[in-house]
């Protein structure tokens, strides 16, 4: 039964290291603007062949 | 009179306003200003036309700035304080921008460096509505930053303000709690099944001790991190002589954890560890709920706001750049046009016409000659001029105004209601009464769980499930509400707007349209006449012709000679050979006793007088109805900074005695503070004019064309077109109220449960994680749901 110990060591490293992770995510900004990435990522860059027709 | 033909209505492509004014043409699209277009043409330039294929109409409205009004910016000692950073030559800025308002806005606003080299990267915050910049300073200066944002119609506002207010920490640092607290409740939850289970085995030895020293580890930063908040608010409170209902629940915390130390240290037990993070993990996660409303609003703008950052001062011949609080009596300041002036002073130099219609609401423009006394908080139009300035900008009229209203209403400040520090004030006394008393009754029965049952007392009786009552019932409402283009300041106003008894009305903006006038036409005008009264106004920049000119749509223009404009007078050309003559009566050279009452534009063609055009504000849509049903509950007041021309109007809605003009903002003020004294008023209104009433008032709702434009310090915000829905909403915010205290009764019927088994004591840590979790989410879901049913009840939009 001993071996209760090491498991719950290593279940809470893992959840910690998850919670790690969600913190990461808070200090990174990932929670501050929700709506902006969602559309940012549809934009196509069309930069490159209207820079070469442009007048 | 002539009828205009209603053509088919043509929107702007730009902002998707209806074009009142047809010459604005451009590759086959429709404009509504030359800002518009102006923006477009810069948009085509760039090739960045996609922005109008995201969304339709995406566009606002773009500025007719010259540049001047942001040029303080390059002062170095003004610019640099905008500044993020800045690492040679490359600067980094945050602007607030608060047209910020679909998915075409981010794409424009991010390919910012394709308009304008020297910008390396623009990366926009939507929430927040911030705009960050890098730019290269030798290429791009901060002026030129804003004012391109400015032509984009992407105004910038940039204010002393600005730079302080920080909402994004606060709202990390809550997130940090809940993700700690989420994490530790839910590891001790499942530590702590054994302890459930028990009586299926046997759990003792060593098990038990780790489990239940594990168990603390992981409930110490929960207590110490993520409950802080509630004991030092608690700790503020009894510095104050305050209950709030912080209080009571701090003390449950303390109770519960303490008890639970010991418990552990005793080997006696495993505590309530479980119960406690679980508490919290809640308690925060309704704060959360609360909170996540609208940073992008803000509520507490003061004059400061209103002002530019810096004015230009006149030294030697050459301007110079001064920030607003360095200025100085006695100086003399440039002011051009469009700017506001920022003191009280006295016109040095120039023709000033002001328009005042913030500070007083009166609607025309004031023209001031040299010698004449300004005020500050007005608006010049029309040339530059030059004021010596006569008082500091914080001892002006309007800002002393606004100093006044700080002392009177201090007590507004806190986030608390009324109701929830009553009900804590109970609760307090009845949790410390209560446990004192089983204490008693336990010392002299069974010496040995006394203290147990007494602390079982104070973790039972906890008013958490009020705690969270108040933030997702009120926090769903709000949430509803702002959808349907109502924003509170917080959570404490919806009580506060439900318990007035007295109503008090602005006119002018509020009521009324500030802008669109109703224009009537008294005598009778041939189609020519009209044609030169269109070719007329057309010349002229005065707001009355402006209005007669789009009012006059579809009429031919004619050429005109010998135009002539006699400020604030009239205007008058030779049209055809004849001599038009537009404006005043003294002007026209009508002869009446009439006493004049309206605003009116007299039309006199040869010397002979054709008709005269007078100008009513047009009533926002629905307000008849709105105050008639108003009118049932509360006692009425209508406060204008207007003249007496619409008495008879308002008579049908208001009281007699109850309606006043020619209000100044220092009598608003006064009069909603007497009438405070003896009741609980809301004060509905607009402008500048009304901000010292607004805080005065027990509930201040401003009205605003747009959520984003400025709008005084109040506690809600509500969009214009929905005003007329007023009633609805009071209504509906009363019904949430109304759950709230039934849902007070279902958890103190909770709580009354747990009641009895403490007192006997007999709390186990399993009646008290079942009781817990139960207790708060069935109080919770009960007031969601029903919080949401009354919106379908009033017909809010939910979505």
């Amino acid at each position: 039964m001993n071996v209760i110990f090491l498991l719950i060591s290593f279940s809470l490293l893992i959840a910690g290291g998850f919670l790690g992770a969600f913190l990461w995510a808070i200090k990174d900004g990932q929670f501050e603007d929700d709506y902006s990435p969602s559309v940012r990522i549809l934009y196509d860059d069309k930069n490159k062949p209207e820079n070469n027709d442009k007048k | 009179m002539i009828q205009t033909a209603e053509n088919k209505k043509v929107i702007c492509y730009h902002c998707g306003d209806l074009c009142l004014d047809e010459s604005v043409r451009l590759d086959d699209k429709a404009f509504c200003c030359n800002g518009c277009k102006t923006v477009y043409e810069i948009l085509n330039d760039h090739a960045l036309c996609d922005y109008y294929t995201l969304e339709d109409h995406p566009g606002h409205k773009g500025g007719d700035e010259n540049g001047s009004q942001y040029a303080f910016l390059d002062e170095p000692a003004i610019g640099d304080q905008l500044l993020n950073f800045k690492e040679g030559n490359v600067c980094g800025v945050t602007f607030y921008v608060p047209s910020v308002h679909c998915s075409s806005c981010i794409w424009l606003l991010e390919n910012l460096h394709k308009i304008q080299p020297g910008i390396l990267k623009s990366f926009i915050v939507f929430q927040t509505k911030q705009l960050e910049i890098q730019f290269n300073k030798d290429q791009v200066s901060l002026a030129q930053l804003a004012l391109l944002l400015d032509r984009l119609g992407y105004r910038p506002e940039i204010t002393l303000e600005g730079k302080t207010v920080n909402h994004r920490s606060v709202q990390k640092a809550l997130l940090y709690k809940i993700g700690i607290a989420g994490f530790c409740f839910g590891n001790i939850m499942l530590l702590s099944i054994p302890e459930y289970v028990s009586y299926l085995g046997d759990f003792n030895g060593t098990f038990k001790v780790f489990f239940s020293y594990l168990s603390l580890l992981l409930a110490l930063p929960v207590f110490f991190y993520c409950a802080s908040d509630y004991f030092i608010s608690s700790w503020h409170a009894i510095k104050n002589k305050m209950i709030t209902i912080d209080l009571p629940i701090a003390l449950g915390l303390v109770a519960t954890f303490t008890q639970s130390i010991l418990e552990i240290i005793s080997r006696s037990g495993m505590g309530y560890l479980d119960s406690l993070t679980g508490l919290i993990f809640f308690l925060l996660i309704g704060k959360w709920y609360q909170q996540k409303t609208y940073n992008s609003i803000s509520f507490q703008r003061d004059y400061k706001s209103y002002f530019p950052l810096a004015a230009a001062v006149m030294k030697e011949g050459k301007e110079l750049f001064v920030p607003l609080q360095q200025l100085n009596p006695g100086d003399v300041i440039l002011i051009r046009n469009q700017d506001v002036i920022p003191a009280d002073g006295v016109l040095e130099k120039g023709k000033a016409r002001i328009d005042y219609s913030f500070v007083t609401g009166e609607s025309a423009l004031a023209s001031k000659c040299q010698g004449d006394r300004l005020f500050a908080g007005g608006r010049q139009s029309g040339e530059s001029i030059q004021i010596k300035l006569l008082k500091k900008v914080s001892e002006s009229y309007l800002t002393q105004l606004w100093d006044t209203d700080r002392s009177s209403s201090k007590s507004k400040a806190s986030g608390f209601t009324r109701f929830t520090n009553q009900v804590a004030l109970y609760f307090t006394v009845a949790v410390l009464f209560l446990s004192l008393g089983t204490y008693a009754y336990w010392y002299f029965h069974d010496h040995s769980i006394a203290l147990h049952a007494a602390v079982s007392v104070l973790i039972i009786f906890c008013p958490c499930t009020l705690a969270l009552a108040i933030p997702f019932c009120f926090g769903n409402a709000m949430n509803i509400l702002s959808k349907n283009g109502f924003f509170f300041k917080n959570t404490a106003t919806i009580e506060k707007l439900t318990d007035a008894d007295v109503m008090v009305f602005d006119k002018t903006g509020t009521i009324t349209y500030s802008g669109l006038a109703e224009v009537h036409l008294l005598g009778s005008l041939t189609e020519e006449d009209a044609q030169y009264v269109k070719s007329l106004v057309k010349h002229s920049g005065h707001p009355l012709s402006r209005l007669l000119y789009q009012h006059l749509k579809g009429i031919k223009e004619l050429p005109i000679h010998d135009f002539e404009e006699q400020l604030s007078q009239g205007i008058s050309a030779q049209v055809n050979g004849n001599f038009v003559r537009i404006g005043s009566r003294s002007f026209v050279d009508v002869l009446t006793d009439q006493e004049q009452h309206e605003t009116e534009v007299y039309v006199s063609v040869n010397n002979q007088v054709k008709g005269c055009y007078t100008f009513k504000n047009t009533y926002r849509e629905g307000i008849p109805e709105m105050l008639r049903v108003l009118h049932r509950q509360y006692r009425l007041h209508l406060l204008s900074g207007d003249n007496e021309s619409e008495r008879e109007m308002m008579l049908h809605y208001f009281p007699a005695g109850n309606i006043h003009f020619h209000q100044s903002p220092a009598d608003k003020l006064n009069y909603i503070q007497s009438l405070e004294k003896s009741h609980k008023t809301i004060m509905i209104g607009d402008g500048l004019n009304d901000a010292g009433a607004l805080l005065a008032s027990n509930c201040g709702i401003s009205v605003s064309d747009s959520s984003a434009h400025f709008s005084p310090a109040c506690d809600a915000i509500l969009e214009a077109n929905q005003l007329h829905r007023l009633p609805d909403y009071i209504a509906y915010a009363k019904a949430c109220v109304n759950t709230v205290r039934f849902s007070l009764i279902v958890s103190l019927s909770y709580n009354i449960i747990g009641l009895c088994f403490a007192c006997m004591g007999l709390l186990k840590p399993l009646t008290a994680a079942v009781l817990m979790p139960v207790s708060s989410v069935s109080v919770v879901l009960f007031v969601t749901v029903v919080s949401n049913m009354l919106a379908r009840k009033y017909k809010l939009k939910q979505n």
